[in-house]
């Protein structure tokens, strides 16, 4: 974790390593409501192991409200690893899909000017709609997001942050 | 491998854990388990409500150190379960409770008694199990029990869909429990140790609290031995009660919200607080700043997730209490040879010649701080005492010197109203040949005295005495004192005639409203082979003090 107040909320992101098998997600995002806390995002995956899997959390906590959750998940006896991840030092992205409106004028050729600046990808095209593959850190996605405009984004998919801390 | 129905594997691996008792109401969906529990040699008890059969499954684990099973059917027996299983979780105490659920093709239907059973037992089992397959069996309950009985204990779900008990399979009885990610087994840091000892001879003014973990790691001898070498006064949390005898010399009794005047006193002029098992709850160390303010704490403890839950500053020291304990006992001993009495000692005595026992609102003779006291007189150390909640609790708290571990049962973590029968009738099934009372509230009894059925029907006798002031009395005490005497559905009334009540069951009532009276009947119940009811005429006026209201320091304790 870095620097800041301990008061202070922030983005804090949980990575845990937990059983991959029915009702771990459920117990674990319990813990969550018993403070009536709205995590920001969660992705899941399977692990190196397949029956392990790779859950990241991402909220915005004080540091109090981060150790409850932290002692909760520890608590838990399907979570095997439950780390608070130092954000300075992880590679952090997310996915969206973003189902673009083609309008007559600035249609395909600016939304692949746009897409090469990002170093996003369109991955399927039609008359009306394009829809573009995006892998980020959170705030650039937005940032495409509202230079596109709202008028022209028609769907969108995140799948919330994924996040693995940086080897030494 | 043995060929059986899901429903025998459940019976099977209950027998190879065993349980010889199990308590619960049968139904549509645990009707193959009940199948195969006729004539399996596991005694049923048949509670009148789940609730009670969980108090029961409870009250046995309390009394006995084993793991308690209960059992109801899908939906509601699962639902009546609940409160039962919450109390268990909040006190930290090993039952295994064993649902029917809705056959596979139904779950998720809404069909008939389906309600997501593990989903709503979540937050208050340490696990639950839903075997989908008939051959997932015998290590599901293999793995409750292990997960139940270890660490730090408490209540498992198991929860098996009908058409799993009916289905057969070839069962492994054989497998090793290992459940990754659940390692109960943590040793004590020797430095940790180390720094703890030198911190308690460090110390001038010592406190040794007491927590319900004290009780269940059977420690009581170390924790003697180490108090007495180092004449540090020994406190307890209301669930630590009777780790010590609560009449030896060091003893001050419990602290906290209804704590003796002493212990409350003396904890908060300490410079440190060794708590042992505890979990510094809110009703034990009241206003926590002041609680922690100016005193060092050592906190010991199994749990790993209570370093720093509501006491920030302790110096933690993980692991069972019984390697811990012994392991700190040991450094002092090394230490240490041996220690004079200190001032802090002396200012103890003083203070427990003072206000040990002492009854700060006097309503007479044949008032409740009386009552308990007589009970705890005419009944021998080991005999066990449960109790209901409200005042009843807390005159029991302040007055009955628990003597032995394991014979106070009462529900602090929940303070569930009713839990003092059913828990008694557990308790009485573990310990056959010790006397069992119950120090019963009129509006907590009222909730389960529908188990005086099962204690008739299977003969397990108990002595309830209900302290009757026909209120919710520990409201009304709350709005005489803290609410300027505006009462709010507290009145209670005089609605039943308990004594009566208790008769059409079969079991013996009496009223009474003398303390000759209940010396008498209360002997004569001690002596019986039936159920006894006393119904206890009491004042609606007494109030129970020394009483902490919520926000104060355990120093600003209300004694009138
Ligand atoms: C199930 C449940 N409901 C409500 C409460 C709140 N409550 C705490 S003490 C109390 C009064 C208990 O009355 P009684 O059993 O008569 O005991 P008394 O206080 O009179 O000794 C109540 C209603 C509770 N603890 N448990």
């Amino acid at each position: 974790m870095t620097g800041g107040k301990a008061d202070e909320e922030r983005a804090r992101v949980f990575s845990l390593l937990v059983a991959n098998k029915p009702g771990v997600l459920f117990r674990i995002t319990s813990l969550f409501r018993r403070k009536n806390f709205n995590i920001e995002s969660v992705s899941v995956g399977e692990h190196i192991k397949e029956d392990e899997s790779r859950i990241v959390i991402g909220l915005m906590a004080d540091d109090a409200m981060a150790n409850i959750f932290e002692r909760l998940l520890r608590k838990q006896i399907d979570v095997y690893e439950v780390r608070q991840m130092d954000i300075s030092r992880a590679a952090l992205r997310e996915l969206a899909l973003v189902r673009v409106r083609l309008v007559e004028g600035n249609g395909v050729g600016y939304l692949h000017q746009l897409c090469s600046i990002f170093d996003y990808k369109v991955i399927s095209i039609n008359r009306n709609y394009a829809t573009v593959q995006a892998v980020d850190v959170p705030s650039r996605l937005e940032e495409f997001l509202a230079i596109l405009g709202e008028s022209r984004v028609k769907d969108i998919a995140r799948t919330g942050i994924t996040a693995l801390e940086e080897a030494d | 491998m043995t060929n059986m129905s899901g429903a025998d594997a459940i019976i099977h691996g209950l027998k190879a854990e065993g349980v010889s008792v199990m308590f619960g109401i049968p139904g549509g969906a645990t009707m193959p388990l009940y199948d195969s529990l006729k004539d399996s040699g596991i005694r049923h008890i048949l509670a009148r409500h789940e609730q009670s059969a969980a108090h029961m499954a409870d009250g046995f684990a309390r009394a006995s150190g084993k793991v308690g099973v209960c059992s109801g059917t899908s939906g509601p027996g699962a639902t009546n379960l609940l409160t039962g299983i919450a109390t268990a979780y909040l006190d930290s105490y090993p039952v295994v409770a064993i649902t029917g659920q809705v056959a596979r093709p139904f779950l998720a239907t809404d069909a008939f008694q389906e309600v997501d059973t593990v989903g709503i037992f979540n937050p208050v089992v340490k696990y639950s199990f839903q075997p989908l397959t008939a051959a997932e069996i015998p290590m599901a309950i293999k793995s409750a029990f292990y997960i139940a009985s270890t660490g730090r204990t408490g209540p498992v779900l198991v929860d098996v869909p009908k058409d799993v008990q009916m289905e057969s399979a070839d069962m492994d009885f054989s497998g090793k429990v290992d459940i990754k990610g659940y390692n109960p087994y943590i040793v004590p840091d020797s430095m940790d140790v180390e720094r703890a000892a030198e911190m308690l001879l460090a110390a001038e003014r010592p406190v040794i609290l007491l927590g319900g973990g004290a009780i269940k790691a059977n420690i009581t001898p170390t924790v003697l031995a180490m108090a007495e070498l180092l004449m540090v006064p020994v406190a307890s949390t209301l669930m630590g009660k009777g780790a010590i005898p609560e009449d030896h010399f060091l003893s001050t009794g419990p602290v906290g919200m209804h704590g003796t005047y002493h212990a409350n006193t003396l904890i908060m002029e300490s410079d440190l607080v060794v708590n042992i098992g505890g979990r510094f709850s809110d009703r034990t160390t009241m206003k926590v700043d002041e609680f922690t303010k100016e005193r060092k704490m050592i906190q010991m403890d199994i749990d790993p997730t209570e370093a720093g839950k509501n006491i920030k500053n302790a110096h933690f020291i993980i692991g069972d209490l019984s390697t811990s304990v012994g392991m700190l006992y040991e450094a002092v001993k090394r230490r240490v040879s041996s220690r004079k009495e200190t001032p802090w000692y002396r200012k103890m005595k003083e203070l427990k010649s003072e206000y040990d026992g002492k009854v700060f609102q006097n309503d007479g003779p044949f008032s409740s701080p009386h009552i308990v006291k007589k009970i705890r007189e005419l009944l021998p150390a080991d005999a066990i005492v449960t109790t209901d909640v409200g005042q009843v609790q807390m005159w029991g708290e302040l007055f009955y010197k628990v003597l032995k571990p394991r014979t106070y049962l009462t529900s602090g973590g929940l303070g569930t109203m009713g839990f003092g029968l059913p828990a008694a009738l557990g308790a009485k099934v573990a310990k056959p040949d010790v006397p069992v009372v119950v120090l019963a509230g009129d509006g907590s009894f009222a909730m389960t005295n529908n188990s005086l059925a099962t204690s008739i029907m299977e003969k397990i006798p108990v002595v309830v005495c209900i302290f009757n002031n026909s209120n919710l009395g520990m409201i009304s005490q709350w709005q005489r004192v803290v609410y300027g005497g505006r009462y709010s559905a507290s009145w209670l009334g005089e609605s039943p005639n308990f004594s009566k009540l208790a008769q059409s069951y079969g079991a013996e009532g009496i009223r009474v409203n003398s303390m000759d009276d209940f010396e008498k009947s209360f002997k004569e119940a001690l002596g019986r082979e039936v159920t006894t009811v006393i119904d206890l005429e009491i004042s609606p006026s007494e109030n129970v003090y020394p009483f902490v209201p919520s926000g104060n320091s355990l120093k600003e304790m209300l004694t009138k």
